[in-house]
């Protein structure tokens, strides 16, 4: 114990010396450590830091402040500060509007944006989804139901892929787990209905999107191909 | 909202008066750049980079019945900034395959909306009351 105590002022002027320490008064304000208040007596009162959260920022503006009482005094009986910000106001009503105009103008898209799904073909016209059930698996919320069955050529396909839109939550696993690129989310989100039927897909309703939407499906997927 | 009149001016000047009352009517506000092409439902496209960032592409359209969703999945890939090029000039991509089917738009609220029904066949019969017997 004896030997800590006559260690501390050497501690302290070992801290001291550290270049990392660029402003002790702020790390005093904080630490409980005797070592960093006897260092804030040294230097003084505590200056105004991004460590001190307990400075009044009206007192420290008043202590800036560079011009005379009757400056300071003019300011505020004049509402000075109120003409500027009204002056900043008229300025922006004569700027052109920076609004987006929605239906004629859109924010731009990522092409890994989720929106409404899709079931995609082969370039031949086949379909891609070989009902391996994976997307049906994968899907947290169990928005997508499919039975399967062997078609008369042998090939295994779907006869029911389902995706109720109201249960979706658009988290995209589906399509990260095709094996074939089959169920795709695709950019576009303007499908809202009015009724909540419309938004029970079936496989029919799901290859209709493809069919409409496969050129920028493709391109969505050629461009992100690299980072999958 | 703010109103520039320099701005008006300059676009109306640039664009002629007919199209200049088009732009009034629909989009209400005038907007003068170069057309980049038009799709098949007439709707014109247009971009000026001196714009404001998001402000730099638009549409517009052949009629005021406009909805969004009326948008070709090409024109829509551009207006979105998903890809720089406009339809016509992405040509490394098939986009006239024969079962690729023509732009719709949204048709929920009309008669061609999409109804909902099973692709697979019932796999459960419901039951039929039998007759009663007369006494």
């Amino acid at each position: 114990m004896m030997s800590l105590r006559s260690s501390l002022p050497a501690l302290a002027r070992a801290t001291r010396a550290a270049p990392v320490l660029r402003n002790p008064a702020g790390i005093a304000a904080l630490s409980t450590s005797r070592v960093a208040q006897g260092m804030a007596k040294e230097e003084g009162p505590i200056p105004p830091s991004i460590y001190n959260r307990f400075a009044d920022p009206y007192m420290l503006e008043a202590k800036e402040y560079k011009g005379s009482a009757l400056d300071k005094a003019a300011e505020v009986l004049l509402l000075t500060e109120m003409f500027r910000g009204m002056w900043l106001v008229l300025e922006n009503f004569f700027k052109p509007p920076y609004t987006i105009l929605y239906p004629y103008e859109k924010a731009p898209v990522s092409p890994r944006f989720r929106g409404e799904h899709a079931l995609r073909r082969y370039p031949s016209g086949e379909e891609r989804c070989i009902a391996c059930k994976l997307c049906e698996a994968v899907c947290p919320a169990q928005a997508i139901t499919i039975e399967a069955e062997n078609r008369p050529d042998g090939s295994r396909r779907t006869t029911r892929y389902d995706i109720d839109w109201t249960k979706c939550i658009y988290c995209g696993f589906c399509s990260e787990a095709c094996p074939v690129d089959a169920i795709v989310e695709s950019s576009n989100f303007e499908y809202s209905t009015e009724t909540h039927e419309e938004l029970l897909a079936n496989k029919e309703r799901l290859l209709a999107n493809g069919d409409k939407w496969e050129v920028q499906l493709a391109n969505n997927i050629r461009s992100e191909h690299p980072y999958r | 909202m703010s109103f520039s009149l320099t701005r008006l001016v300059k676009n109306v000047l640039q664009v002629g008066p007919k199209d200049a009352w088009h732009q009034l009517l629909i989009l209400g506000e005038v907007k003068a750049g170069t057309l980049i092409g038009t799709d098949q439902f007439g709707n014109r496209y247009y971009e000026n980079r001196e714009e404001l960032f998001a402000r730099e592409r638009w549409v517009v359209p052949a009629s005021k019945k406009f909805d969004p969703s009326e948008i070709p999945a090409g024109w829509h890939t551009w207006i979105h900034r998903i890809d720089a090029r406009a339809p016509h000039e992405v040509t490394d991509l098939p986009n006239d395959l024969k079962w690729m089917a023509p732009h719709t738009r949204n048709a929920s609220g009309s008669e061609a909306n999409y109804k909902p029904y099973s692709t697979t066949e019932p796999k459960i019969e419901a039951g039929r009351p039998r007759r009663p017997t007369a006494v």
